[in-house]
């Protein structure tokens, strides 16, 4: 009965490790490197090649459509089956017929490639990754320098000011992930005045010196209404027109060669910049945005709606005052590395202090942002920087397994030579704690290091200690004349204080570790303790159970002696 | 014969070696210091490889393409409308640099041939991999045991700088060198590194230097990384020596931390007097250690606990401790050949700091072992003198049954 009961929980708990090991075994083993590929990009790259592979699509299918509708719908199309509205379609034109309009269908197939990559990126977050050492990389560590804040305040900065100036930095950072190229930086506060950079795939350290450096290309630029409404009128009629394959707008033939033409975007739901219109803009009225010296987000006294309010120099408020002045009513657009990222009526001649409304309080801390972008609010200075090759990294993952195979294979066959089939039960402990540490540390979506690869092979030393333990206490039991089964039973309850005082003096070292080491040591201690934790459990619980099933109490002989030295007897 | 042993009457001459060893590494430390690792003396540490251009590839076409590495083989990715595509060049198809380049300029990659000779296995990618291909040429490396660089070559290279420490890495052929050079107060990562690059690039062809790998530590951060080093150390003693108190007596305590520190001080005098670089995984081998080593003297103490309440056969506090000894030694041997197991292929197979962090390891179980059958219970017998582990523990007897009784 009770039996039946712990069978139940070992179950419960394998399957819940295989619940929790299954992202990463879809991640390695489902998902193709190409999706792979494109789901590493920054969500703008994503963005561009949704929007891309949709307007092609859009357009081969309205082709085919053309000369055959009543054809089935092809092999490359067939995600059409999966979208909610042409989900029945049995032809691709029952397929396009049920889009209201080509936009309509643009967006519908646009959302299936989002979907997709997005998805791909989100299940990339909760597998088991591996390491830039492992991996290839940069990794940077950046420090706040406090006196550049005190300098530009003119006074001491306190602690606060210099851990939000350095919060600020992480945002101007994000903002210029797009700049970065093919795979998305992680960048992380580490502790109060530290920021983590790590790059994967890329091995060079000029890149983060670029990155740190940062392009800051703000413009403010007079929109020209009549170009604006033509050109919106005319997509608005050919939406799939709109795009070029690679995603990037194609300007219409009536825009002048000089003009600037641009969309318009606003942030979605999906936390994507989404399309609003398009506005062309006249590059004869502009301003650099390099006059900027501060912008902050407050409220309205009147209309409480959120505002942001930015101070140029004093050239700047100038320069500024007559554009304001020769085109009141007229509308001016913030633009950032060629996107427009907001749009605003002038309604006076502005000059110094200048004050942007019409948006959500989300979106006005965004433009506040993005308007100081061009300088971080506290320098930063890189105090500790690693960067491994690609080549390097795999040698380091095949090294590592080959220690674990190796490691593994001797522990396994010398608990067999010295335990005999008992020592077979060990061994089943040991794999089986090996799966369950492997999936605990994937739902604590670890990153695998080279010194959590080191953690990983002591962890399969210690980890048959306490099956030692257990065994050599049977033994004496024996050597006392008892018999298996009340051998077993005892040699289990005496043994299981001394493995839980000695193993959580270990756990005790490897918290402490885990908390205040740096982070190469961090990883090793983690996995140090969720091996230790898992091998508590494998070796009382499942080995026990093991032993009580197969040893009765009118069992007569037991395999827990060295296999040579039963040969002798 | 060993059921007899006791440990204790040798406690003297067993402590006499660790003695030694400790003096002689203080000796070597008061003379020459720690090696420190970047980790703690602020610096770089670069790997490069000097390795032959086998190839120079441009692009001309509107793509977007990648030229990146994977075990044995090239990867070609370029992306366009048609989405991703991705074309892999096995060493195994394409042996020798010629046959990748005919490859490649069917993909459309304009090639110039440098050497075609090498071999495609021999590839070298370091900074600059995954390579973004563009109008300029640029080369790639495949190393060469024709053309060896000798490690003086090197050294001849750096010697204009102060402190420079200069290793071979890899088989000898492979021409991979460590380099790794003290940071001036000063000194930032981007200086320090052209530092190096503009006096290798003096000695050596520019194209052919590879940069594998590059770990900088500047001033600040190796400051702040010994102090919380130290501190976890002396925070995991205090733990542990609460847990100890709590769980046995005060005793048992005292002794384990102070094998403990004795295991600490073996480990920094293996250290220093075998000049092994002490770096962040030093720390982590250390801590580790003081888990190992305690895990082992805690399983012992366990039976001195449970043989001194033992009714039936009472014996003498000494004997007591030395058949508690007697009693976990063949565990104390297994968990230790077990755990060398995994550790000694790691010092085997791997490089650098993980080498080294398996090799203090392995000096760390072994010093481990030994402290916690013959330092530990010697210390015990020690303070029982000051605070009977005997007496005292009848008081507890009844908690103690219970916990021995509850799992029978």
């Amino acid at each position: 009965m009770k039996k039946v009961g712990r069978i139940i929980t070992i179950l419960l708990v394998l399957t819940v490790a295989a619940v929790l090991l299954y992202p990463t075994v879809k991640w390695y083993c489902f998902v193709s490197q190409d999706v792979k590929n494109l789901s590493m990009g920054s969500t703008e790259q994503i963005r561009e090649y949704a929007r891309g592979q949709a307007a092609k699509d859009v357009r081969a299918m309205m082709e085919l459509a053309k000369t055959n509708s009543g054809a089935e719908i092809p092999e490359e199309f067939i995600y059409l089956k999966e979208l909610p509205r042409s989900e029945k379609a049995k032809t691709l034109g029952e397929a396009l017929g049920s889009y209201a309009s080509e936009s309509a269908l643009l967006s519908a197939v646009e959302g299936h490639y989002r979907d997709l990559l997005i998805g791909t990126k989100k299940l990339s977050g909760n597998v088991l990754q591996l390491g830039l050492d492992l991996k290839g990389g940069v990794s940077a560590l950046l420090q706040a320098i406090p006196e550049s804040l005190s300098e530009k305040l003119g006074r001491e900065a306190t602690v606060e000011e210099v851990q939000s100036a350095v919060l600020e930095d992480i945002a101007i950072l994000n903002n210029r992930v797009d700049e970065f190229g093919v795979s998305e930086p992680d960048i992380r506060l580490q502790g109060t005045d530290q920021i983590l950079i790590e790059i994967p795939g890329e091995a060079d350290t000029e890149r983060v010196s670029s990155f740190l450096q940062g392009k800051g290309s703000l413009f403010f630029m007079l929109v020209d209404s009549s170009l604006t409404n033509q050109v919106n009128t005319y997509y608005k009629a050919n939406p799939s027109k709109a795009y070029n394959d690679d995603g990037s707008l194609i300007k219409p033939s009536f825009v002048p060669d000089n003009y600037i033409f641009a969309g318009y975007y606003s942030k979605d739901s999906y936390g994507l910049d989404q399309l609003e219109s398009f506005v062309v803009l006249n590059p004869d009225v502009q301003l650099d945005g390099n006059y900027i010296e501060s912008a902050v987000t407050s409220k309205d006294n009147v209309t409480q709606r959120p505002v942001v309010n930015f101070k140029l120099s004093s050239e700047g408020g100038k320069k500024f005052y007559n554009i304001t002045s020769a085109n009141k009513g007229k509308s001016l657009a913030v633009v950032l590395d060629g996107k427009v990222k907001s749009v605003a009526t002038i309604n006076d001649a502005i000059s110094e202090n200048v004050q942007i409304s019409g948006f959500s309080e989300k979106e006005a801390q965004d433009l506040a942002i993005v308007l100081k972008t061009a300088s971080f609010a506290i320098d930063l200075e890189v105090v500790s920087q690693q960067s491994v090759g690609a080549t390097l990294g795999t040698d380091a993952v095949r090294i590592g397994i080959m220690a674990i195979a190796f490691g593994f294979v001797l522990v396994v066959i010398f608990m067999f030579l010295y335990y005999g089939l008992s020592g077979l039960i060990a061994d089943f402990a040991l794999l089986l704690n090996l799966f369950i540490m492997v999936s605990v540390l994937s739902a604590l979506h670890f990153t695998v290091t080279l010194t959590s690869i080191a953690g990983l092979i002591l962890t399969l030393g210690m980890a048959v200690d306490a099956n030692v333990i257990i065994y050599e206490r049977i033994k004496e039991e024996l050597n006392v004349g008892r018999a298996p089964f009340q051998a077993v039973s005892i040699g289990f309850g005496r043994a299981f204080w001394t493995i839980m005082d000695s193993n959580i003096t270990t756990i005790i070292a490897a918290i402490v570790l885990s908390t205040l080491g740096s982070s190469s040591v961090k990883g090793f201690a983690v996995t140090l303790a969720v091996g230790i934790a898992t091998s508590l459990f494998t070796s009382l619980y499942v080995s026990h159970l093991v032993f009580d099933l197969f040893i009765k109490e009118e069992t007569k002989k037991i395999s827990i002696r060295p296999l040579f030295m039963r040969r002798a007897k | 014969m060993k059921n007899s042993f006791n440990v204790l009457k040798y406690r003297k001459i067993a402590a006499l070696p660790s003695l030694l060893f400790m003096i002689v590494g203080l000796i070597v430390l008061i003379l020459f210091g720690f090696n420190a690792g970047i980790d703690f003396a602020a610096g770089l540490s670069e790997r490069i490889q000097i390795a032959p251009v086998g190839l120079y590839v441009s692009y001309e076409g509107s793509d977007d393409a990648l030229l990146s590495s994977q075990n044995d083989a090239l990867i070609l990715t370029t992306r366009n409308a048609s989405g991703v595509n991705t074309i892999s060049f096995d060493s195994a198809a394409y042996p020798t640099v010629n046959d990748l380049a005919l490859a490649l300029e069917d993909s459309d990659v304009k090639v110039e041939i440098k050497d075609g000779s090498l071999n495609t296995s021999d590839l070298v990618t370091g900074a600059g991999f995954p390579l973004r291909l563009g109008l300029t040429k640029q080369g790639i490396n495949f190393s060469s045991s024709q053309k060896v660089v000798t490690i003086s070559e090197i050294r001849e290279a750096l010697s204009s700088l102060k402190s420079v420490n200069v290793q071979t890495l890899g088989e000898s052929g492979e021409s991979i060198f460590q380099i790794k050079l003290r940071a001036s107060e000063d000194g930032s990562q981007k200086s320090t590194e052209m530092e190096v690059s503009t006096l290798l690039e003096k000695a050596f062809d520019k194209e052919e230097i590879v940069i594998l790998q590059s770990d900088f530590v500047g001033p600040k951060f190796s400051s702040t990384l010994f102090t919380t080093s130290i501190k976890a150390i002396l925070v995991v003693m205090v733990l542990i020596l609460i847990y100890i108190s709590f769980r046995f007596h005060l005793s048992y305590a005292l002794s384990s931390v102070i094998a403990l520190l004795h295991d600490i001080f073996m480990m920094l005098a293996f250290i220093a007097i075998f000049r092994l670089e002490v770096s962040s995984t030093t720390v982590a081998a250390v801590l580790t250690i003081i888990g190992y080593s305690l895990n082992a003297t805690i399983v012992i103490f366990d039976r001195v606990r449970e043989n001194i309440l033992d009714k039936k056969n009472r014996l003498p506090v000494d004997e007591v401790i030395a058949k508690s000894v007697r009693d976990s030694f063949t565990r104390t041997i297994i968990t230790s050949v077990t755990t060398l197991f995994a550790v000694v292929p790691l010092a085997i197979f791997s490089t650098g700091a993980i080498r080294l962090f398996a090799i203090n390891l392995i000096w760390g179980v072994l010093v481990g072992a030994y402290s916690s059958n013959f330092i530990a219970p010697a210390l015990l017998y020690f303070f029982h003198r000051f605070d009977a582990i005997d007496k005292v523990k009848k008081k507890k007897e009844t908690t103690s049954y219970h916990i021995g009784d509850a799992y029978v």
